[in-house]
């Protein structure tokens, strides 16, 4: 194989989407971000998708509010994806690349699986919430009750 | 002789906003909205909807925003409220340099926001537990919110300086926070071009950008360490103006003449 065949060959080789990570853990509501690089790429549109594999309804919009990017042409471009678990269970998160021409490419399936979170101690909170207003309200009386004794 | 004792000028200032001042009113207010906030966050089924450090990052950032509030509150009163009430000018015949008593006032109106600090700190305790998240929380608070607290707590001070009435002085602070204020709640203003270069400018919008990004996208300290270009900014400007012209700033009228 001569030198021009071999850098046909490398031009024009489909573009290839890898991802930092294969599997996350999180807990819902938790944010999240994502890297993916995509090689040997034309101009095109790069998308993040949002699958449950649990069949729960999945709003895209509710995960991120970014999930397009712009891929300029280059051997290598780096993208970042933010996205916040917003439902429990299992999910498969991807990149899929929109060429100008040419079928669309995706990259491999980041597994997501988010648990239930146990809530706010309300138990903790409540002794907070009502203390330190009472402290500082009795606080203020009893200073101003001393400045009226004093003046008077 | 005057004398460059602003710690005596910013001690007797603490004093009458503590001991019988409105101070402790103002507090007390601060900390049942904390109280509400806090309760509804951990029982509310809609807020609770929230990740733990989300409600950290809530707390501290309703804390900052109302602290700052009051801090400019208390300095927006401190020159043209003395004039209103005729005490300024005992004031100015006290052994006390001019820049002193400048320097003095925004100390004492920055005791404000030191309350307000360590109000908010048992309710960042109590959500942050478990995620390691209160101590950072509170480490934040103090660094930002003090250079914000301190920039915009001496926007009041000029605004007091310039102004005769009282009522004109904290208008244009209540003005001038809330111009601040409203840009931080369309949640996809950083991510536009346009409204990075508004988020990086708005020296509060900055602030609880940079705090976000630490607490809930758990980036490192340094990683949008520029977002806090613009608090320091204002905080050095601000302060340096007020040093510099503190002389002509404290006059029994207002204006430079």
């Amino acid at each position: 194989m001569n030198l021009l065949s071999l850098l046909a060959t490398v031009a024009l080789a489909d573009p290839t989407i890898t991802m930092n990570s294969g599997q996350l853990t999180a807990v819902i509501g938790q944010t999240l971000t994502v890297e993916s690089v995509v090689s040997r790429s034309a101009p095109a549109i790069a998308h993040l998708n949002v699958v449950s594999l649990d069949g729960v309804y999945v709003d895209l919009e509710d995960w991120s509010q970014d999930v397009t990017q712009k891929v300029p042409a280059g051997s290598n471009t780096q993208l970042d994806w933010e996205f916040q678990a917003v439902n429990p269970g299992r999910f498969a998160v991807y990149v899929v690349l929109i060429p100008q021409n040419g079928p669309l490419v995706a990259g491999p399936p980041v597994q997501v699986t988010v648990t239930r979170r146990e809530t706010l101690d309300t138990g903790a909170t409540l002794p907070v919430a009502i203390a330190v207003p009472a402290a500082l309200g009795a606080a203020t009386l009893i200073g101003r009750l001393k400045l009226r004794r004093g003046a008077s | 002789m005057s004398s460059n004792r602003w710690d005596v000028v910013a001690e007797q200032e603490s004093r009458e906003l503590w001991i019988g001042g409105r101070g402790p009113v103002l507090v007390f207010g601060f900390s049942l909205l904390l109280s509400a906030m806090t309760y509804l966050a951990a029982t509310n089924r809609a807020m609770n909807f929230l990740e733990q450090r989300e409600a950290v990052n809530l707390t501290v950032q309703v804390g900052l925003a109302v602290g700052v509030l009051l801090t400019v509150v208390v300095s927006a009163d401190a020159i043209s409220g003395e004039r209103e009430r005729g005490t300024f000018e005992s004031l100015l015949l006290t052994p006390v340099s001019r820049r002193a008593i400048v320097v003095g006032k925004l100390v004492a109106a920055s005791t404000m926001w030191l309350a307000c600090l360590i109000v908010t700190l048992p309710y960042l305790w109590v959500l942050g537990r478990g995620v390691a998240g209160a101590g950072q929380a509170a480490l934040l608070t103090l660094v930002v919110g003090t250079l914000v607290a301190l920039g915009l707590g001496g926007v009041g001070l000029l605004f007091s300086a310039w102004t005769n009435s009282n009522k004109t002085s904290l208008a244009c602070g209540l003005l001038l926070l809330l111009v601040l204020f409203a840009p931080t709640q369309l949640p996809a203003l950083p991510k536009t071009g346009i409204g990075e270069v508004i988020t990086r400018v708005n020296p509060i919008g900055s602030a609880l950008h940079y705090i976000s990004q630490i607490l809930v996208s758990r980036r490192n300290w340094t990683h949008d360490l520029s977002y806090l270009a613009s608090p320091v900014v204002v905080a050095l400007v601000v302060t340096g103006v007020l040093i510099v012209a503190g002389p002509r700033l404290v006059r029994l009228t207002a204006g430079l003449r």
